[in-house]
């Protein structure tokens, strides 16, 4: 359908934001089953393989799964999904946020400013935390770059540094997560004594793959090589692997176009929006498909993307 | 004594968990190998002690 020639839509910016505030407002429980549910798995299978039910290296397979799924629901609650943007429940963006990220031993409230920050800034080399492993040459140089960005000295920790130095809330949050960073730093030393080769292989490199899958499909496919700006930073995207394997990073502009819709409400928006995602020129919004629910996406023409 | 802490982990975190995060493991791996005795393990843990030491020479806070 010629959506852009067909004058019966209203294409302007109000009418845009009239349609994308009906898929706003609902509490996503699907992150938090899949926070609480993937953090429950690690836990077991931590327990199974300490008594030696299950092998360790079966225990390695769910690990990698589970730390795979561990950053979405915290990217949920760093939006505000989980509450659904209620005060009363504003507890659950940050509970479940950092129950679920603890395979990932992170700070849910430090990925939360970060992010905020790229949000912000998408694709600006000095401001944005990702630009690093989101503009990498390849994706595997993408794996690279995820891994170093945060040594003492790597380009994330410096756009870092100018935040916290121009930005007194962006300081307060990372320090506020600097406590669970602190803990995480202390619970891998004490389980590693205890059981080494279960922490190596339950937890330290689970969190690593985790960290260089999300560095490639949540930054580098959805952002690399493209300019700021709200319509220009983000692109649609294929590697012909199913978008439900990919956290359907593949329709990522509609996270970066309004963040407070909900994951799992992205597909049915983007059918909504799509005539003001082609009329702002969305990055590959002209070739997607009209259908997109239940859609595993593994073909958008002329935008397939990932080498 | 927070304070301390957390001053003395700005400088000598990396080497800590080198030596005792990654010495464990390689002890254990060094053990898994060989099936030998306390020699083998100290020997993880002087290798986790100089992994520590050029991480934090080299800032690679990924080994964390």
């Amino acid at each position: 359908m010629d959506y852009v020639n067909d004058n019966s839509i209203d294409l302007s910016i109000e009418a845009e934001r009239e349609v994308a505030r009906t898929f706003m407002g609902r509490i996503e429980w699907e992150m938090i089953l899949i926070g609480l549910g993937q953090f429950t798995i690690w836990v077991v299978t931590w327990v199974l393989v300490v008594n030696a039910i299950i092998p360790l290296f079966l225990g390695f397979l769910i690990a990698l799964f589970t730390a795979c799924n561990a950053y979405l629901p915290s990217h949920a609650g760093q939006h505000g999904h989980l509450s659904g943007g209620r005060k009363n429940l504003q507890w659950l963006d940050f509970w479940v946020g950092q129950i679920s990220v603890i395979p990932l031993a992170q700070s849910h409230d430090a990925l939360k400013a970060t992010h905020l920050k790229h949000h912000a800034h998408t694709n600006d080399p000095d401001n944005d935390p990702d630009f690093f492993h989101g503009n990498a040459n390849s994706w595997l140089g993408a794996v690279r770059n995820v891994n170093v960005s945060y040594n003492d000295d790597g380009p994330a920790m410096k756009s870092i540094g100018k935040h916290m130095e121009e930005d007194p809330k962006f300081k307060a949050a990372l320090e506020k997560g600097g406590a669970w960073t602190l803990l995480f730093y202390f619970v891998q030393i004490f389980m590693a004594i205890l059981y080494p080769l279960e922490t190596l292989l339950l937890w330290w490199i689970p969190k690593r793959v985790a960290t260089s899958y999300l560095g490639v499909v949540f930054s580098y496919l959805p952002h690399s090589g493209l300019g700021s700006g709200r319509y220009k930073d983000t692109r649609f995207w294929t590697n012909k692997i199913p978008r439900f394997l990919n956290h359907s990073m593949q329709i990522h502009s509609m996270h970066h176009m309004y963040p407070r819709i909900c994951h799992y409400d992205e597909a049915k928006a983007i059918q909504a929006l799509k005539p003001y995602m082609i009329e702002r020129g969305i990055p590959g919004a002209e070739h997607i498909p009209d259908k997109l629910r239940w859609n595993p996406v593994t073909y958008i023409k002329e935008v397939y993307y990932g080498r | 004594m927070m304070e301390w802490l957390s001053q003395h982990l700005e400088q000598w975190a990396l080497v800590w968990f080198g030596f005792l995060f990654w010495g464990s493991i390689f002890g254990a791996t060094l053990l898994y190998i060989f099936e030998a005795g306390l020699l083998i393990s100290l020997i993880g843990y002087g290798l986790g002690l100089l992994f520590g030491i050029l991480a934090k020479n080299k800032g690679w806070s990924w080994i964390t």
